[in-house]
């Protein structure tokens, strides 16, 4: 019987599989939900149903499959209440005269939350497009997979979010 | 601010140099600049992917196993009744079978084996109840304790302040005084403290500073020092570092009259009382006397 696609049942197969999304998926459902546990518990879940239903999944498709699983958990969940979203911040190479300054750390970590509360106060549909561009570097292509809509409505909702996000770094300076 | 291929070719970062000349004579190019700057290096909460993957795999135990509802020979039928009443009697098993409890007294440290398999090292006058549930580990602690998590379901430290979350890893846990004080030794753990959420790595330490949660990096021992016999605390007042001597030596300290307001960084051994004693106190401005289980200390007259 020829065989074209690995097969998802394969173990080495699904980990790669699980690599490849499983941040994404995880990120995707915190900027949604602003809540990191349940982002977690439904990753796991959702790659759970694939494993289980391995014969079922195309190799071709499990991006869109995890994605819907996820989506179709989260209505279980979801009680619409303000998200909060909070991220890591890496440093880079600092500026060595700014990097001592005490006034200057204060300001960074002001202007940190502003943009955080900022970006929290997003409409969903642009919080959650825009973050996937902005911090998963994901292609509009890749964006649009995801979120199952077109490539024009991914770049409506992040130009949305770029209008509304370009007026605050300026403004706290 | 137009909408079209110019902008999210910058974004995707495919303009060619002509592009991106014309590209930054918009007006609002300084404006996108400055925002896309000011989140460069900025991630979203990190979990642990390799733990997960292992549950994942975990849950299946046929790769491929389709679930058959007809059609089983008699000896399947048998075989799956017998497991439909071992899922029974796991459910209907009292939770309490699953729960243990453990208290290490006044001067003592007590290593104790989880029935998860993880271990903790509960320091003096300590206490934990610990409760495997469904789809969790749940440590309540009332005190101080070092913690070696077995990989698997999470697992959570609840005190009466706030809430450590982990997969697998070793940390210490205080909360002692109306304080939290958290270190990770190995893996990841996160700190939730009303609301407040942070993540900490290894030789990273987070207490309550004031009402939010902050993180610094400690010198990296493998355990915590009280496990080797130092009792350290950093910015802490004399009076929490004198309770916790109190906890170690199974002691207690009279102190009328004399100020203990001082915040320091203590430490002290405990291998022996007047050593631990004089660790503290100095020799400039107190003076103790050591009766049977009691500690008198008074102000050093000039």
């Amino acid at each position: 019987m020829p065989q074209s696609d690995p097969s998802l049942c394969d173990e080495l197969v699904f980990s790669q599989v699980f690599r490849d999304y499983a941040e994404t998926l995880h990120n995707y459902l915190y900027y949604k939900t602003g809540d990191t546990d349940l982002a977690g518990d439904l990753t796991q879940e959702a790659f759970i149903r694939m494993w289980n239903h391995c014969r079922d999944v195309g190799y071709e498709t499990v991006r869109g499959y995890v994605f819907r699983t996820a989506n179709n958990l989260l209505l279980n969940h979801y009680e619409h209440q303000k998200v909060r979203l909070k991220f890591n911040h890496y440093q880079q190479a600092q500026n060595p005269q700014e990097g001592q300054d005490p006034e200057y750390l204060l300001e960074e970590s002001e202007l940190r939350q502003t943009l955080e509360a900022a970006i929290s106060a997003l409409p969903e549909k642009q919080r959650v497009a825009f973050l996937l561009s902005r911090m998963d570097r994901k292609t509009y292509h890749e964006i649009a997979d995801m979120l199952g809509i077109s490539r024009q409505a991914v770049e409506k909702r992040i130009y949305n979010a770029l209008n509304t996000l370009r007026n605050i770094s300026p403004k706290i300076r | 601010m137009t909408h079209d291929e110019l902008l999210h070719k910058w974004i995707a970062g495919t303009l060619n140099p002509e592009e991106q000349k014309e590209f930054e004579q918009r007006p609002e190019y300084p404006e996108l600049a400055r925002l896309y700057a000011d989140t460069e290096g900025w991630r979203p909460p990190t979990f642990d992917q390799e733990a997960m993957l292992k549950r994942v795999l975990a849950s299946k135990q046929q790769p491929g196993a389709k679930v058959r509802s007809l059609g089983l020979p008699v000896w399947g039928w048998v075989a799956a009744a017998a497991s439909v009443m071992l899922v029974l009697a796991l459910w209907l098993w009292p939770k309490s079978a699953q729960q243990q409890h453990f208290m290490a007294g006044a001067g003592e440290a007590q290593t104790v084996k989880l029935a998860d398999g993880s271990s903790a090292v509960l320091n003096a006058e300590s206490k934990l109840d610990f409760t495997v549930e469904e789809g969790e580990r749940r440590a309540e602690l009332a005190g101080e304790a070092f913690f070696e998590v077995k990989k698997g379901e999470p697992f959570i430290v609840s005190t009466d302040l706030g809430e450590v979350r982990v997969l697998g890893t070793a940390f210490n846990v205080r909360a002692r005084e109306g304080s939290i004080q958290v270190q990770c030794f190995e893996g990841r753990v996160a700190v939730t403290v009303e609301g407040e959420r942070v993540e900490l790595g290894p030789g990273e330490r987070t207490a309550i500073a004031g009402t939010s949660l902050a993180k610094e990096s400690v010198e990296a021992d493998n355990v915590p020092s009280w496990q080797l016999g130092i009792t350290r605390l950093d910015g802490v007042t004399l009076a929490h570092a004198l309770a916790e001597l109190e906890r170690q030596f199974g002691v207690t300290i009279q102190a009328e009259g004399v100020n203990l307001d001082g915040v320091g960084n203590y430490r002290f051994p405990h291998s022996d009382l007047e050593t631990a004693l004089l660790s503290l106190l100095g020799t400039g401005s107190f003076d103790f006397r050591i009766a049977n289980d009691q500690v008198i200390i008074s102000q050093k007259n000039d």
